[in-house]
């Protein structure tokens, strides 16, 4: 059975998005309050100690530690960020956070720059969400208009079609106006981020668990799921799945309930394939994993990663090999072309694919995609790269008796694990 | 070009963000032509180098006409899984064109589009900016005739 919790979905579909009389209703903007009332050291501890809140967006990095280390840090401006650039393909979590409920990033966004001493912060919200940049404007505005601002000025800026600016640093360059490329680490931004200054960038999602946590306290939050990544997570999911929708659960919810609970299994009387638990970015995982708990750990555990949330189901009518044709395809699109490994490898790694895919494959292309994963999973400048071919090398574990069918020419090979 | 000067100026003072000032460029003349582009580096004292280095990195922006009506298919996994492929196709045959072309009277471009982040309707698509979900190939008939209406 699938228990649903909502944290940072709280008010989705019971609130107008577009009312703030609504939110403040429903208890919005009294943990800014609180926060604003607090010491921002213990208000920090509380974040930090307060369930480990660890990053939603995917990298897993203690909030509380980032917040600490930009509330440290001397300078005479501080930069609260929110990554509103949800592009991991089969991710829409933030979607339906900001266009449901974009005041509940305000306040998560506000209460970080009581604790940090920001004046200034940016959502930058990717320009393909015309819909929810409009509602996070319309939010700031009636915030100001009440005055909870409280000086701090917040704005929404648009990007304009760029994966790799869902990382950090290249989100930051892509803010200064620049190419969004990556950039070497450290600093980390905590330190030099935006305009060179302290900054604090945080996931959608990771700003909406705010409000609770503040309210509610640490205690509760550590309460809920898995012990090591406490709380909730958005999981969306899509593919050859029967519901493909979305919902908030405890993050000790086994893969299982997430696939056959939420999504009601595999349609049409198919079975199930494979599953990618994260994006494009990360591993596919057989049936027979199913009865792993979906936090981070559990996942790094599997060898395999949460990422953002997303859960695309395949099933046995597909040859893994067609499913990532896209898959490459979209990294050779997206790479930055800043580092040789990854603008070169992958390139050559959607060519190799799409060779094997379309029927001219051979032995000495196998060996190349094992070569060349292995080479820009170690040389790669950034995650993007590193991880671009984590979807290929998890394909060629468990399913070669697909590759060898496309070698020979034959239809889809089938491989079904229950 | 005075509309398209008018918007960098009113972006300008608004964000202060680049990227903005081509989105609006563009909005207003259907791409960032040269003149376009001049405008903006002038209004933000950054030289032409600098804007093309920026602008060409983006894969929003345009630095050629497009045909009256944008097609972006979602290529990504999630919409290759429910069947994009074939909604591809079906355009493509509706439309007498490739996916990257446009069509010779200049009144479509069909072009794919990375994740839009409508994977619980897959397979999605973008016309001129307006979401389409669940348009597997069947209803690719309909969605072209609801257009031409």
């Amino acid at each position: 059975m699938v228990q649903e919790m909502r944290i940072t979905l709280q008010n989705v579909g019971k609130i107008d998005p577009r009312s703030i009389d609504d939110y403040m209703q429903a208890g919005g903007y009294q943990a800014l309050e609180k926060a604003r009332t607090a010491d921002p050291m213990e208000l920090i501890t509380e974040v930090e100690r307060s369930g480990k809140l660890r990053g939603r967006g995917g990298a897993g990095f203690n909030t509380g530690l980032k917040w600490r280390g930009a509330a440290q840090a001397k300078a005479e401006r501080k930069y609260v960020i929110c990554n509103a650039d949800e592009g991991e393909p089969g991710t829409y979590k933030d979607r339906i956070i900001m266009e449901g409920d974009p005041h509940i990033v305000i306040e998560g966004m506000l209460i970080c720059a009581c604790a940090v001493g920001a004046a200034e912060g940016y959502i930058y919200c990717r320009g393909e969400y015309q819909k929810a940049n409009e509602l996070l404007k319309n939010a700031i505005r009636q915030a100001e208009e009440k005055g909870l601002n409280g000086g701090v000025r917040l704005q929404v800026v648009s990007g304009a079609g760029s994966y790799v600016c869902g990382e950090e640093t290249a989100l930051i360059e892509s803010l200064e106006g620049k190419r969004g490329e990556p950039r070497l680490k450290p600093p980390y931004p905590t330190v030099e981020g935006y305009q060179g200054k302290p900054t604090v960038v945080n996931n959608v999602e990771t700003f909406a668990a705010i409000p609770s946590i503040v309210e509610k306290g640490a205690e509760w939050f550590q309460s809920i799921g898995a012990k090591k990544y406490p709380g909730t997570k958005i999981f969306t999911l899509s593919g050859d799945v029967v519901n493909r929708t979305w919902e908030e659960v405890p993050t000790d919810t086994t893969l299982r309930d997430i696939v056959y609970g939420i999504g009601g299994g595999v349609p049409g009387g198919r079975r199930l394939k494979a599953v990618q638990v994260g994006g494009s970015s990360c591993r596919f995982i057989t049936g027979g994993m199913l009865d792993s708990a979906a936090d981070f750990d559990s996942m790094a555990r599997l060898g395999a990663s949460l990422g953002s949330g997303s859960v695309l189901v395949v099933d046995d009518s597909h040859n893994i090999v067609d499913v990532l044709v896209p898959i490459t395809d979209f990294f050779a699109h997206e790479s930055c072309g800043k580092c040789v490994p990854c603008r070169e490898g992958t390139m050559r790694m959607a060519g190799l694919i799409r060779d094997i895919a379309e029927g001219r494959g051979d032995e000495e292309k196998l060996a190349m995609i094992r070569m060349l994963s292995g080479y820009m999973q170690s040389s790669c400048f950034c995650p993007l790269g590193q991880s671009a071919t984590t979807a290929v090398a998890s394909a060629m574990e468990y399913f070669p008796e697909d590759f060898e069918g496309k070698l020979q020419r034959k239809e889809a090979a089938v491989h079904v694990e229950d | 070009m005075s509309t398209a000067r008018q918007s960098v100026q009113s972006v300008k003072e608004a964000s202060g963000s680049l990227l903005e000032a081509f989105l609006a460029v563009q909005e207003a003349e259907g791409y960032l032509t040269e003149a376009a582009l001049k405008a903006v580096s002038e209004a933000y004292a950054i030289p032409m180098t600098q804007i093309y280095e920026t602008a060409s990195f983006y894969s929003m922006f345009r630095f050629a006409p497009a045909g009256k009506t944008i097609i972006q298919v979602c290529r990504n996994a999630p919409c290759h899984v429910a069947g994009a492929g074939d909604t591809v196709a079906a355009l493509e045959q509706a439309l007498g064109i490739t996916i990257g072309e446009t069509t010779k009277d200049g009144a479509f471009t069909l072009e794919y589009t990375e994740c839009i982040g409508q994977c619980q309707a897959s397979p999605s698509l973008v016309i001129n900016g307006e979401v389409h979900t669940s348009v597997t190939s069947d209803k690719v008939a309909g969605l072209l005739a609801s257009l031409s209406n």
